[in-house]
């Protein structure tokens, strides 16, 4: 968040998850290194990780989440 | 939807998923005929044995190998010298090859120094007293409010810490913060009726496993080895020694022994690079197995926490507002899995306005590694306190107060995401249902009733199965998850289930890391929902295949064969008078068909369904000792679709128990010097059998839709709810409220006479 | 240190070994005699990992030296089965899912045996203080206890 300038909402344009993480490395290069390390992207309430290719509707929520691990 | 696009069928009748057959490995494990970490030996083989600093910070000035290297018996002596850097910058791998053995300073009590390979356990031991280290001791902080002061002292140089505006110009022991939420807190606080503040403490834990870790490594010198290691993730253990001793993970060849227990703890490597070092110095296989004091001191425990939580409420009951500053220690190198405590916190619950902020600070403890859904019991504990509080206060019912804020399909969580249809409800009405609830608690002084939620995420990830169809008609499945608590039966079951045939015709094994592509650690209660559903989805490649096959044996085309209870069918009338042919009847003439029968499934699994539970808790308080008897106890848990319903109760009850032990008992305990105090079972006490009742289960099943079955992980969340569930039922047995963990007896009296006061 | 000769009886088996002055008895059966099935999890007797019967009697074998195994008859989880015969406290372990990783269980095993034999008819909570010297991390011992309970049932009616 602080990556980012302090800005903890963006909007960005996209087809599918590969492009919104790459669009919004471009805008805030910052959050580069943070998107390449296993991102959890959660699109309209539904947990992703490894689907870079899932297709984006238009308006679609998104969270990133920290990568996460279980025990 | 299902993983093939199908809607999992609500209501349907299954054949052998929701039976309980004897597991496959039932018989070696009760004959003592299976093979554990410690129970291989590889000719020749060496014994590894490791010195650990007895500092909790220093500085190491030298270190002088010569004598021991000198010792008769003795083929290999290592230090960091023999683990070049090969992270190439990053610093996760910095940090786990500075956690496997110590560079220029060690960071804990117990942190690896140098380790040897001799000819015998006891000549090693020999050795290490010889080994000469010369030490700086450091100032050293193993309490995270403590470490969070200005003055402490740094750890391991400390950081500059990230998530924080403006960015501190003084390094200091907080690696990061994070934060989470939605709303306006401060509008939902000055609509509150009722504001319920409170502060909270933790003390780390360890997941407790009766095995230690043990593995016997056999590395030449053309980087060519083998590996035979207890692990929750065997392909985890291929990739971190790998990068670690810069060989080729194609030339490691890693298998997964059976596993005494891992809740987490053994999804980390401590010993292996380590013995494959050895092996690779002495030229010789090297057997290492910790002891158990070095399984307390240099493995991975939790995190221990400093918590502060604020409420806010209508009359109602209904939560306006909730915000918590949550502070872990995972030990020098931050990863305590704050963040997973800052998201967890508030996800039972549907909140307007909320916010949670997390600390990762550095301590001179280990290395903090999972444990059963990591930091959820620690932040659960204070919410459930808290809304319990509130209740109390409002003079509510604690299951009605916690269903009108329950989450539900369709709530924001407090973590981002929107639910899809969960079970906290389910669970919360069936808490009425149950015959504890409705047995009033027994009667006596000091005796009381506590309720909690819990939750947990759940994860999905790399999965990679094979089936191939034997000769004679029976299966042969192989995963890659090291089976802690019965997944093969598991496996077993969902196979039989899509194929159509009895049980006892499937045998599972786990495969090494060769004989499969990758596999997640077993983990993040993800194996019975990934490898689940890419079993069944390998099956239907395999009956795609039979099919097929009579396709050809009837000289009909493949659409019009169909499959059922085990035969390919002709699909309707039209399709040909065919009788149908079993699995051992196509496999019979599979090399003339087209050749061997297989069916196999890769995939990145996602939609795992999260998994939540309500547990009800009676207790008894001694007010005397301050000894606290669980009276009665029930965990009711959404399966989803509970495979084999006796292992999901052992994931329940086994839980629970945990949660128990941690809400007692449990903890770490540092002298001023900085060095773990009880470094044993019998002063780390877990619960033996005559501290526990017998565990009332109950599964509920609101199918996930993520998974053709409708399967959700359960193996983590039964941990979340007993330390509030059991903190509420002591301040209904005694009025008083504990903050903090263990609620042993030293703390509770002093409480108690805090009161009477 | 030069060893020590040993010969005893380990399951009915007539059994000599070398070992180390100071030894234990765990150590003997697992890396001299390749038994296994006892397993160490602590090595200081607090788990019950390791329970064997010396003389009939329960004991811990890691706070055993292998040296007191002379002539002496020990019994290990090994000897419960008598050839593919499951015994009944083995089956009802099966039937109940009274394991999980089953790392304790051999030890469970031998010290409900030694239970049995000198109480067959135990209560819950004397099968619980029984057995409170065996640690358990998987199951929170609901199904050890039903297990335990059957299989003295079995037993007394056989």
């Amino acid at each position: 968040m602080s990556q980012a300038g302090g800005e903890t909402e963006f909007v960005v344009e996209a087809a599918t998850i590969q492009e919104m993480l790459t669009r919004l490395g471009d805008a805030h290069p910052a959050l580069r290194p943070l998107l390449a390390k296993s991102v959890s992207v959660v699109v309209d309430g539904q947990l992703y990780r490894g689907a870079w290719q899932k297709p984006l509707r238009e308006g679609a929520e998104i969270y990133l989440l920290p990568p996460m691990q279980g025990g | 939807m299902a993983h093939d696009g199908k809607p999992v069928a609500a209501g349907r009748k299954f054949d052998s998923v929701g039976t309980r057959p004897l597991r496959p490995d039932g018989i070696d494990k009760v004959t003592g005929r299976a093979r554990y970490g410690a129970d291989m030996n590889m000719p020749g083989q060496l014994i590894g044995k490791v010195l650990r600093s007895p500092h909790a910070h220093a500085l190491i000035k030298s270190i002088d190998t010569s004598a021991a290297e000198k010792l008769p018996g003795v083929r290999a002596v290592i230090t960091a010298r023999d683990l070049p850097d090969l992270t190439g910058g990053d610093q996760g791998q910095m940090d786990t090859l500075v956690n496997t053995m110590a560079r220029e300073r060690t960071l804990y009590d117990g942190h690896a120094v140098a380790a040897v390979a001799a000819s015998s356990a006891s000549i090693a031991q020999a050795a290490l007293k010889l080994i000469e280290v010369v030490y700086e001791v450091l100032p050293h902080v193993t309490d995270v409010d403590e470490a969070m002061k200005p003055d402490a002292p740094l750890v391991n140089g400390g950081v500059i810490t990230n998530g924080v505006t403006p960015k501190p110009t003084k390094k200091s022991n907080v690696l990061i913060r994070h934060e989470f939420g939605h709303g306006n807190i401060a509008k939902g606080f000055a609509d509150a009726d009722i504001v319920v503040e409170r502060s909270f403490k933790t003390e780390a834990t360890h997941q407790g496993y009766i095995e230690p870790h043990a593995c016997v490594a056999n590395l030449g010198a053309d980087g060519t080895g083998d590996m035979w290691v207890c692990t929750q993730g065997h392909y985890n253990v291929r990739a971190v020694c790998a990068a670690m001793l810069g060989l080729e993970q194609s030339k490691l060849r890693i298998t997964a022994s059976e596993i005494g227990g891992g809740f987490g703890g053994k999804t980390m490597l401590f010993i292996e690079p380590l013995a494959f070092a050895l092996s690779r110095k002495a030229n010789r296989p090297v057997k290492m197995v910790m002891s158990r004091e070095e399984v307390f001191r240099a493995t991975g425990p939790t995190a221990s926490s400093s918590m502060w939580m604020k409420v806010g409420a209508k009359k109602d009951g209904r939560v306006t507002a909730a915000h918590a500053v949550i502070k872990f220690q995972g030990g020098p190198f931050g990863g305590s899995l704050v963040d997973m405590g800052a998201m967890a916190c508030f996800a039972c619950y549907d909140l307007p306005n909320v916010k949670t902020e997390g600390y990762d600070v550095f301590c001179n403890r280990p290395r903090a590694a999972a444990y059963r859904a990591p930091s959820a019991p620690i932040v659960t504990f204070a919410t459930e306190s808290v809304m319990q509080e509130i209740a109390d206060k409002l003079g509510l019912d604690p299951v009605d107060m916690r269903l009108k804020n329950a989450a539900k399909e369709g709530t924001k969580s407090s973590y981002g995401p929107t639910y899809g249809p969960i079970g906290l409800k389910a669970t919360l009405e069936a808490v009425k249902e149950t015959p504890h609830w409705k047995t009033p608690v027994a009667p006596g002084k000091h005796r009381g009733r506590g309720v909690a939620c819990g939750f947990w995420f759940n994860f999905g990830g790399n999965t990679s199965v094979s089936m191939a169809i034997n000769a004679d008609g029976t299966v042969a499945l192989a995963y890659g998850n090291p089976d802690i608590g019965g997944s093969r039966a598991s496996m077993s079951l969902m196979a039989a289930e899509e194929l159509g045939i009895p049980y006892e015709k499937v045998r599972c094994i786990v495969a090494d890391t060769a004989s499969l592509g990758y596999n997640d650690t077993t983990d993040g209660s993800r194996v019975t929902f990934a490898a689940g559903l890419s079993t069944i989805n390998a099956a239907r490649n395999a009956i795609k295949v039979m099919c097929a096959r009579a396709a050809k044996t009837w000289g009909i085309s493949e659409d019009a064969v169909t499959w059922e209870k085990g035969h390919a069918k002709p699909a309707g009338a039209n399709a040909g008078k065919f009788e149908p042919l079993s699995m051992a009847q196509i496999a019979a003439t599979a090399q003339n068909t087209g050749g061997p029968i297989a069916g196999h499934f890769e995939t990145f699994a996602d939609s795992a369904g999260v998994s939540f539970g309500t547990h009800i808790a009676d207790v008894e308080v001694d007010e005397e000792t301050g000894k606290v008897t669980v009276l009665r106890y029930t965990v009711l848990q959404d399966a989803g679709k509970a495979i084999h319903p006796s292992y999901v109760e052992g994931q329940y009850q086994g839980g629970a128990a945990q949660g128990i032990g941690w809400a007692l008992n449990e903890e770490y305990i540092y002298g001023k010097d900085g060095r773990l105090q009880n470094a044993g079972f019998l002063d780390y006490r877990i619960p033996v059998a005559s501290d526990l009742p017998m565990i009332e289960t109950v599964i509920l099943e609101i199918p996930n839709p993520g998974h053709p079955y409708g399967v959700r992980g359960v193996g983590e969340t039964p941990i979340v709810p007993p330390l509030g569930a059991i903190a509420n039922a002591i301040a209904a047995a005694t009025g008083v409220r504990m903050g903090d963990i263990p609620m042993s007896p030293p703390k509770l009296l002093k409480a108690l006479e805090g009161r009477a006061r | 240190m030069s060893h020590v000769h040993v010969t005893t009886t380990i399951n009915g088996d007539p059994t000599e070994f070398l070992c180390e002055a100071d030894e234990t008895l765990l150590d003997a059966l697992r890396d001299r005699l390749n038994l296994t099935g006892t397993k160490e999890g602590c090595g200081s007797g607090d788990c019950g990992a390791c329970s064997v019967t010396i003389d009939g009697r329960l004991v811990c074998s890691c706070l055993t030296l292998a040296a007191e195994a002379q002539g002496r008859s020990i019994g290990t989880i090994e000897g419960m089965a008598k050839g593919d015969k499951l015994h009944p406290l083995q089956q009802k372990f099966l039937d109940h899912a009274a394991l999980q990783c089953g790392v304790c269980t051999p030890g469970f095993l031998v010290a409900a045996d030694a239970l049995l034999k000198h109480n067959p008819d135990p209560t819950e909570t004397e099968i619980r203080y029984w057995l409170a010297g065996n640690l358990c991390r998987c199951t929170g011992y609901d199904k050890i206890v039903k297990a335990v309970t059957e299989a003295a049932a079995d037993l007394r009616r056989a």
